[in-house]
């Protein structure tokens, strides 16, 4: 039972978008996983499909250190952006710096900062979330 | 004998600016002007005008008192007559305004500053308070023998004179806590630097720890859990090969950070003047095979400043990474050319590596670019430990690194070096 169209990776640590693609795959739950190395090819898919709402992510577990555009850019491009569709964005980072935290914290677009690694059970909660949200509607397979 | 202890005023070749002397003291000087009481201020008149009736014999006689003084002795056989008359007018003016207008500021602050000169040259206060002691002593005797039976006069006159004299080195006492409290705030502000130097530095470290060791440790932990809650063997087998290269990773980033905290702790680490061009043409031999292949053109003119002081081993890995960088993000559409040029500063020497390669977008990378495992570049190679590497030798040697470029034209490094790097 799908209950997430898109979600996308933006992580450019290989082993992470292995083990957390095997994960969500697991789950069974979302019916497209879509990885980007770095922000500028996230930006660039947004960028390119801003009104093409089934391609868009719902949901985005955004690292924050990667190379050519890092997680912050990414997300100083992305409020600039005109898209209609609401994405959930979540950091999912390693560093536990309180600059960090902090500052993830005074970005709107930002729901939650996930500290890596990342359990089983909280993919499973914020695809829940995002669910319910979306007001539980079932996606036929 | 008041004389005595300013005869030997403003040294020759040191010159005070009073005004930038008195910056942000004249309170200080102030509070030093006396309030006297007539009988005081008849005393010290008594004094003065005997002292003054008397100068020329009583002068000559102190000079030859002094001229032994270990301290004081070589600063009055290194001034001319002209120049001790010169002063003893100018010192004898400022006196009277000061003694018979109770105009005392200048005198005051004339003192100050000669104070000032003379801890520069390295006098204690101490021999300040000495030299005064035995003027007083002498001026005492001598005031004894011209006058054997005015015993009030001569009581009166020491009592000014012991006053007049109080009054001129509590005022260079005075310059003596000026100049302590510039050394303080320079000191402190020196110190100031350095903390915000470590502190930056510190940030950085945690910065890197945080971001850099714990992304392959949460790595593992999330491939160990997979594999403690999944019963397919074929999967728990693939997951696990996934397990070495993290650690091989998180070994090789833990190496490189006990490597970068080495040198900030290098107390060992010596400079020496290096020749550029002898460890630049060392450097190049490890690049034959790329400068061949790539057809790349080597320039450089260090003749303005031919030698740096620097560590041998942080001058190899400077060159081998700005060299190694310069020939990794060449431009596809053109063949390599790298100049270096040396310029003379000041207090060192600015080493410059321009490529005409891909160039770097500042804008974006700016804050990031000497940060380690920051790569920009979509290239294989590219480690984003060089860099990192360079600036904190760079750094703890006291010297700069920066960058300019213009993506699509090249880039330019600049490396300062500081001329005294020991710490």
């Amino acid at each position: 039972m799908k209950e997430v169209n898109n979600l996308a990776l933006v992580d450019d640590d290989s082993v992470f978008v292995f083990i957390t693609s095997k994960i969500i795959k697991q789950s069974n739950m979302v019916r497209n996983l879509q990885v980007f190395e770095n922000g500028m090819d996230a930006l660039t898919f947004l960028k390119e499909n801003p009104d093409k709402h089934d391609l868009l992510p719902d949901i985005i577990l955004l690292d924050l250190s990667m190379p050519i555009m890092d997680g912050w850019q990414f997300l100083d491009e992305y409020a600039k952006l005109n898209i209609r569709k609401t994405i959930t964005i979540y950091i999912c980072s390693s560093s536990i710096s309180p600059g960090d935290l902090n500052k993830a914290k005074s970005i709107n677009a930002v729901s939650e900062y996930i500290i890596k690694p990342i359990s089983k059970e909280k993919i499973v909660e914020i695809i829940h979330r995002c669910h319910t949200r979306n007001g539980g509607r079932h996606l036929s397979n | 004998m008041e004389r005595n202890t300013s005869n030997f005023g403003a040294h020759a070749g040191n010159t005070v600016d009073a005004s930038q002397l008195m910056n942000g003291f004249g309170l200080e000087i102030q509070s030093l002007v006396p309030e006297l009481t007539e009988k005081e201020q008849r005393n010290i008149i008594t004094y003065y005008e005997l002292n003054k009736a008397h100068a020329p014999e009583y002068q000559e006689e102190a000079l030859k008192e002094f001229q032994d003084h270990p301290v004081w002795g070589p600063i009055i056989s290194g001034m001319s007559m002209e120049m001790m008359e010169a002063q003893n007018k100018y010192n004898e003016l400022l006196q009277e305004a000061a003694i018979y207008k109770k105009d005392w500021l200048p005198y005051l602050k004339h003192l100050v500053e000669q104070g000032a000169v003379y801890a520069r040259m390295g006098v204690n206060f101490k021999d300040w308070v000495e030299v005064v002691l035995l003027a007083r002593k002498y001026f005492v005797r001598m005031l004894e023998k011209d006058h054997p039976t005015d015993a009030e006069m001569v009581l009166n006159c020491t009592q000014g004179m012991n006053h007049l004299t109080d009054i001129a080195l509590y005022a260079i006492g005075e310059s003596y806590v000026i100049e302590e409290k510039k050394k303080v705030e320079q000191k402190r502000q020196e110190y100031t630097h350095l903390l915000e130097v470590k502190n930056t530095q510190l940030v950085d470290f945690c910065n890197i720890v945080s971001h850099n060791l714990r992304a392959p440790l949460a790595n593992i932990m999330m491939l160990i859990d997979f594999i403690d809650h999944n019963d397919d063997e074929e999967e728990k087998k693939e997951v696990f090969t996934k397990i070495r290269p993290v650690v091989n990773h998180l070994s090789e980033v833990f190496n490189e950070l006990v490597e970068s905290v080495q040198v900030r702790q290098d107390t060992d680490v010596r400079s020496s003047k290096l020749e550029l061009e002898k460890f630049l043409k060392k450097t190049l031999q490890g690049f034959e095979a790329q400068i061949q292949s790539y057809k790349a053109d080597i320039k450089y003119d260090f003749t303005e400043a031919p030698e740096v002081i620097f560590p041998p081993k942080y001058l190899d890995s400077l060159f081998t990474n700005l060299i190694s960088n310069a020939l990794k993000y060449k431009s596809p559409d053109r063949k390599p050319v790298i100049t270096l040029k040396s310029e003379k500063t000041a207090d060192g020497v600015i080493l410059s590596v321009a490529d005409n390669g891909l160039g770097i977008d500042l804008n974006m990378h700016k804050h990031n670019l000497f940060k380690i495992r920051k790569v920009f570049h979509k290239h294989p190679d590219a480690k984003g430990f060089g860099l990192f590497m360079v600036k904190t030798q760079v750094e703890a040697m006291r010297g700069n690194i920066w960058v300019e470029s213009t993506p699509g034209t090249g880039s330019t490094f600049f490396v300062e070096f500081k001329n005294e790097t020991d710490v």
